[in-house]
């Protein structure tokens, strides 16, 4: 019911042209209510923020001075990649429900595979080696649990 | 002649609040238009949506000033809970008085905080956002579920920040942030978004939309800061 209700909320997304401002890039719409360019931007930005936030906190994984911002802007990249993507799937008329959450679960390994050839390219052998000890983790946990097992609509109504 | 006037009347009124009814699940106020408007539509355009910006600075400024307002009483409420307390709520005197008075004000603390949260976050484009962010979030795998409630923004605190078991409830103290709200509100709705709003009727569109953004942004940084 819950995934039910987050993948209507999602199905809703609508990437359209900006067309009122060419240089805007991506507008979403998500059940209605429209995202202007500037916000998905901030979004991407919170969610890259964040994501290294969480690698930091990785036990015997010190980021250097740089290595920070190169893996926030491959997580940004690949957060706005993967939703444009996943907005598109789930936009389809012919795929069931389940068949479109588990196609946008594809999309989101796929785009994770991508970071992380880009995340060998910034850590050291020793730093991405733990890195991706930490990554496989996270992501067989993500494999196990539905896209939105712990969304805001079953928890918490913010 | 009337009556038929009126039954077309009401027909024409019923065939358009057909679509406006169907759209009416949604929360979309964004009016779709088209961009390549002849140039003096879009002047009108510009000038319209000048003196509309006026007054969403004064409405989002009155509805922000108000949850700052909230956000200062709970944490005043909240000050009274924890002092109170001590009296109602010791190892002692909790057999006997059960902590009513100050589990009362911290619940009246929690409720003056969601008022206030809720002023905050439903202006300056956070209202379309934080519904968006948890659930966007959380197709990321590498993002733990606390850290997904990060990207949401710290606000509104759990109400367990309230009323959990302990003397003193900290994380509900935060001066320094309703500071920093007030001075963001204000920089923000009383000189940033006014400016815009006058620089789109002058037909500099482009300037008066980038300085409500860095208008808005100056907010929501304040705002997600706890």
């Amino acid at each position: 019911m819950m995934r039910t209700a987050a993948l209507a909320g999602l199905l809703l997304f609508a990437v359209s042209a900006a067309a009122a401002d060419p240089a805007a890039g991506r507008v979403w719409e998500v059940n209605g209510i429209r995202l202007e360019a500037s916000q998905v931007e901030r979004l991407a930005d919170d969610i890259a923020r964040q994501t290294v936030a969480a690698v930091r906190r990785v036990e015997g994984l010190v980021l250097r001075d740089g290595q920070d911002r190169a893996l926030e802007a491959v997580y940004r990249d690949a957060a706005l990649d993967v939703y444009d993507r996943a907005v598109a799937t789930v936009n389809r008329s012919d795929l069931s429900d389940a068949a479109k959450e588990a196609e946008v679960k594809t999309l989101v390994l796929n785009g994770q595979r991508r970071s992380t050839a880009y995340a060998a390219r910034i850590l050291d052998p020793e730093q991405y080696r733990i890195y991706r000890a930490w990554e496989d983790r996270q992501v067989e946990a993500f494999e196990k649990r539905g896209l939105w097992s712990g969304s805001s609509r079953g928890r918490r109504s913010r | 002649m009337i009556r038929r006037r009126r039954l077309a009347t009401a027909l024409v009124l019923c065939a358009l609040a057909a679509p406006v009814a169907a759209a009416a699940e949604k929360l979309d106020w964004e009016v779709p238009e088209s961009a390549d408007a002849p140039v003096p539509v879009q002047a009108l355009r510009n000038v319209r949506d000048g003196f509309l910006g006026l007054g969403d600075a004064w409405f989002e400024a009155n509805t922000a000033f108000f949850g700052v307002f909230c956000l200062a009483a709970s944490q005043l409420s909240m000050g009274f809970s924890d002092a109170l307390g001590l009296v109602d709520d010791n190892p002692v005197s909790q057999h006997v008085l059960k902590g009513i008075l100050s589990k009362n004000l911290a619940k009246t603390a929690y409720l003056w905080h969601v008022a206030g949260a809720e002023s905050l976050l439903g202006g300056h484009g956070m209202e379309a956002e934080r519904w968006a962010a948890r659930d966007v979030a959380a197709l990321n795998p590498l993002l733990s579920e606390e850290d997904q409630e990060a990207v949401a923004g710290p606000l509104p605190l759990d109400p367990l920040d309230f009323v959990g078991e302990g003397y003193f409830h900290g994380r509900t103290y935060r001066p320094q942030a309703l500071l920093l709200d007030l001075g963001a509100v204000a920089a923000a709705d009383v000189v940033l978004r006014p400016a815009a709003s006058v620089l789109r009727i002058v037909q500099l569109r482009g300037a008066g939309d980038s300085l409500e953004r860095t208008g808005n942004d100056l907010v929501r940084r304040a705002v997600r800061r706890w």
